[in-house]
């Protein structure tokens, strides 16, 4: 089958892939690439735009070694995204395998805590964290422990609270992974006289290796990019890092696009090259390990079950318990400064926000709409995308690749910035296309914020296929769409249903990308929440964060559950005997 | 898929149209608007970004401005907006008869802007329950005694806290304000994003004694916090809030009405009355009652050059940025 696989031009792949693999590269070309290139074509041609095509010299690259801050933020960007996407994969591998041991309940909890946190903007997460440890706050009034300042507001307390943020990147791929196993490569350790740990880091482990490096390298990308949850420490605990400098180079005056283009290139290069290892350390060795005898995973309740459902909860008490747990006090408390005592308590905060005509009820239609449209374009493009980068051999894969990735760690208010470059410029507006100040330019923001995490999620998935699936379903005369609906879809739906519901989520409370590019006059969630929080209606802002939180998970879990009900026959069947057809008609073909 | 299309449709459909006047404010943005169509009849659509944002915004639009009027705390930004050429020279509004003397002193030579109301950046602000010697000037901020108490917001990201450290270097000579702030720094200054997370922190007693801007000091003074406002001798650093026209605009008389709005005695007392602690500014025209809770009446204000502020920005801001870091 490899020699299939290597010439799948010999089977008619060319001609429909090369067709999705151009309208692919211009979605994300239009998307992505040209608002990115004018962002970062300022640093070395400051007059572009005014169509002065001079180059001012690469003297601007040089300033990171001047710039005592430059400097600061790029070690402290280093540190935080590699400590975070080690320990953070470590986190959610483990609880990838804890979901698999404990009871069904708590299994479910974790799924639900994971996406609590992969919708919940960083700078809600980090600002229960600060109402927890601050001096003033619930561990050192109530709990008396005043230790938990120092220990939070360090550089490995910062590890650790963005290892809790964003452990569901590395904890997804893996369980999505883990959704196929051929237990025959266990039990063959095990006959081989291997122990429960040995086969876990001996064979288990290897084989999830490409989604744990998914996990890892998303992790990574995530942490480096993250501007909300650094920032809002920030105001107890300077840790400047890259993309909190980007944003301060461009938004002050003077304002400097040149030297956050600069800022940015430095970005994209640790990118490129932690992808580059990625695509490499890919390459080093095969992972198509499933075969007719793949099995779809399910929880093993063990007779220990309890101890990891234990841990399960325990983990949901720290991650999310302490930040969410902070929030709901502050949402139920009328003065944060007259401590929590029952004559404190009030309900006036969620009435506010909610009575009739508030900003929120709008903002939060707005931002669900736009969410909605943006992950549904964004898990066509994403499927399609993953799709040509895992099977096809289109000679522009590695630019997509590329594209995707590096997108996902640039600071959204840099997208938001090359996006008004673009949609406003004078040129698009002859054409009657100038979108700036148009919300269709929200939805294509989201898409462009949406697209690689959903990519990032389905290649983990996708990774498992052997190629040789596709290509025997080619010899029997099946077309790409056949092929891509029959057999890729059904055997990576529980990813394809995760990269769906990450890119709502995350295209719901996109605070960088909607402050910059919402229209006058139309209300969008994470700003108005910004807002309050800004004018320090934390009451206000907690509880219009809560409600917008839960109906979002509501929306989430609901469709989860739907999905996986409507399609219950299909994966118990369809895709149980998909291997096994397919390892058939591989046979067959040999 | 239809209800797909459907949202795309409805989507399109809900087109923003800037038909009306575009303003562009990081202050007053809940009652500006009604209140300006009631006065004047001009249609405006209110656009309230972060001081920050909203001189991000201008400048990714500098060749498509989707703005016709800003209104912005920090004339040494407009000035530089001017410099730019974005701003309309020369608009000399009927209502500038009731300019103060303040007031006149604020009006640039090109007559970019209109001076709109004029705050202290930094007043020294501490809690009366944790300092026992109160500071009274910001040379006493480099004392032990407060080391690791002190808080201020961010000349590089709050648009008021540049005209405090501008002022300062003015006043002082840049040598001498860097010997006072590296003491300050030196004593573990605590750097925080905005005046918002400041206030907060001194309320919290995460600080003792912040350099805070007037309308966060007096209103947590009025909301009862333990807190005490010293008003420097020799006056506060201070910054003015200034209304201009964008260059370029198509809506000329609607933008000028809009300025002329701005400095009536009127909508100066209609703002000082209802804009919550954005209300607490003096206002550059006579006739205005400020609110009670407020700074004294004698208060001085100072407020370094337009120019000079415009021309030292980036070297003072980065170097205090190099510096603030760890």
């Amino acid at each position: 089958m490899p020699s299939a696989l290597s010439k799948p031009h010999r089977i008619g792949l060319v001609k429909p892939d090369t067709a999705v693999g151009i309208g692919i590269s211009l979605i994300l070309l239009v998307l992505v690439a040209i608002p990115m290139a004018l962002v970062v074509v300022q640093a070395f041609m400051p007059g572009i735009l005014q169509g002065d095509l001079s180059f001012a010299g690469l003297g601007n690259l040089s300033e990171l070694f001047h710039r005592r801050l430059w400097r600061v933020s790029l070690m402290n960007s280093l540190y935080l995204a590699g400590y975070t996407a080690l320990f953070g994969t470590l986190i959610g591998g483990a609880l990838a395998l804890v979901r698999q041991k404990c009871s069904s309940v708590g299994g479910t909890a974790l799924d639900l805590c994971a996406w609590t946190m992969l919708i919940m903007p960083s700078f809600i997460i980090a600002q229960g964290w600060i109402l927890f440890s601050v001096r003033s706050g619930i561990a050192a009034q109530w709990l008396g422990a005043t230790w938990v300042y120092d220990a939070v507001f360090s550089p490995p307390g910062l590890v650790a609270i963005m290892c809790l943020k964003n452990y569901p990147f590395a904890y997804l791929a893996i369980t999505a992974a883990m959704q196929w196993h051929v237990k025959e490569y266990q039990h063959a350790a095990r006959l081989c006289g291997a122990g429960p740990l040995r086969t876990l880091i001996t064979v288990r482990a290897p084989l999830l290796l490409p989604a744990i490096l998914s996990g890892m390298v998303l992790v990574f990308i995530d942490t480096l990019g993250d501007f909300g949850l650094p920032a809002a420490l920030a105001t107890t605990y300077r840790f400047p890092t890259l993309p909190y400098t980007i944003f301060t180079a461009i938004n002050q005056s003077p304002i400097r696009f040149d030297l956050a283009g600069v800022l940015s290139v430095y970005l994209m290069f640790i990118l490129v090259a932690a992808v580059a290892l990625y695509l490499w350390l890919l390459r080093c060795s095969r992972f198509d390990f499933l075969t007719a005898k793949a099995e779809s995973g399910h929880q093993l309740v063990s007779k220990n079950g309890w101890i990891f459902t234990a841990v399960a909860f325990g983990f949901i008490g720290i991650a999310l318990g302490i930040p969410l747990g902070s929030s709901l006090l502050v949402s139920l408390t009328e003065n944060i400064g007259a401590g929590f005592v029952v004559s404190n308590l009030t309900l006036g905060n969620y009435a506010a926000v909610l009575q009739s005509g508030s900003a929120l009820k709008e903002a939060l239609a707005n931002s669900l709409q736009i969410a909605l449209i943006a992950a549904t374009a964004s898990l066509i493009v994403a499927f399609l995308a993953a799709y040509l980068i895992t099977f096809s051999q289109f000679y522009l894969n590695g630019l997509i690749n590329v594209i995707s990735t590096v997108t996902l760690a640039v600071p959204g208010v840099i997208l938001g910035v090359g996006f008004i470059f673009l949609w406003n410029h004078p040129w698009l507006g002859a054409l009657g296309l100038n979108l700036y100040g148009h919300p269709f330019l929200l939805v294509l923001a989201g898409m462009a914020g949406a697209i690689p995490i959903a990519i990032r999620v389905l290649l983990g998935a996708m990774g498992q296929i052997p190629h040789s699936f596709m290509a025997a379903a080619a010899l029997q005369g099946a077309g790409l769409w056949r092929r891509l609906l029959t057999i890729l879809l059904p055997l990576t739906l529980a990813a394809f249903l995760s990269a769906g519901l990450a890119s709502f989520g995350s295209s719901v409370f996109d605070l960088a990308v909607t402050s910059i590019l919402h229209p006058p006059g139309y209300a969008v969630l994470p700003v108005v929440i910004d807002r309050m929080f800004q004018q320090g209606l934390y009451g206000e802002s907690t509880a219009s964060t809560l409600i917008a939180a839960t109906l979002t998970l509501c929306l989430i879990q609901t469709t989860q559950v739907s999905v996986r009900r409507l399609f219950k026959h299909l994966l118990q069947t369809h895709q149980a005997d998909a291997p096994k057809k397919l390892a058939s008609a591989e046979v067959h073909h040999a | 898929m239809k209800s797909v299309t459907g949202l795309f449709v409805a989507l399109l459909s809900n087109v923003a149209v800037a038909s009306p006047l575009v303003l562009y404010t990081n202050d007053f943005e809940d009652i500006i608007g009604d209140r300006f169509t009631a006065d004047t009849g001009y249609e405006i659509e209110v656009v309230q970004m972060s001081g920050g944002n909203l001189l991000a915004r201008i400048a990714a639009e500098s060749n498509n401005p989707n703005w016709d009027v800003v209104l912005f705390d920090g004339v040494g930004s407009l000035h530089s907006l001017d410099q730019q050429g974005m701003l309309k020279r020369g608009v000399s509004p009927d209502n500038e008869q009731y300019l103060t003397e303040q007031g006149r002193s604020l009006v640039p030579e090109s007559r970019a802007w209109m001076p709109a109301g004029t705050t202290a950046s930094c007043v020294l602000t501490y809690r009366t329950d944790m300092v026992s010697d109160q500071p009274t000037g910001f040379n006493d901020l480099a004392d032990s005694q407060y080391r690791g108490m002190v808080g201020q917001a961010d000349p590089a990201v709050a648009a008021p806290a540049y005209p405090c450290v501008a002022w300062l270097h003015y006043d002082m000579g840049m040598e001498q304000a860097r010997e006072l702030y590296t003491g300050i720094l030196e004593n573990d200054l605590r750097v925080f994003r905005t005046n918002g997370p400041t206030g907060r922190a001194l309320s919290s007693g995460e600080i003792a004694v912040a350099m805070l801007s007037s309308p966060n000091a007096y209103a947590m003074q009025e909301a009862g916090e333990p807190i005490n406002v010293v008003w420097p001798e020799g006056g506060a650093p201070a910054s003015s809030r200034g209304v201009a026209v964008q260059a370029n605009t198509e809506q000329t008389e609607a933008a000028e009405a809009f300025v002329n709005w701005i400095l009536s005695p009127e909508t100066q007392q209609f703002l000082t009355d209802n804009g919550g602690k954005d209300g607490l500014f003096l206002s550059p025209v006579e006739g205005v009652t400020p609110l009670t809770y407020g700074p004294p009446k004698d208060a001085v204000y100072n407020v370094a050059p337009a120019d000079w502020a415009d021309e030292h920005e980036a070297e003072i801001k980065n170097w205090f940025a190099d510096q603030a870091v760890n």
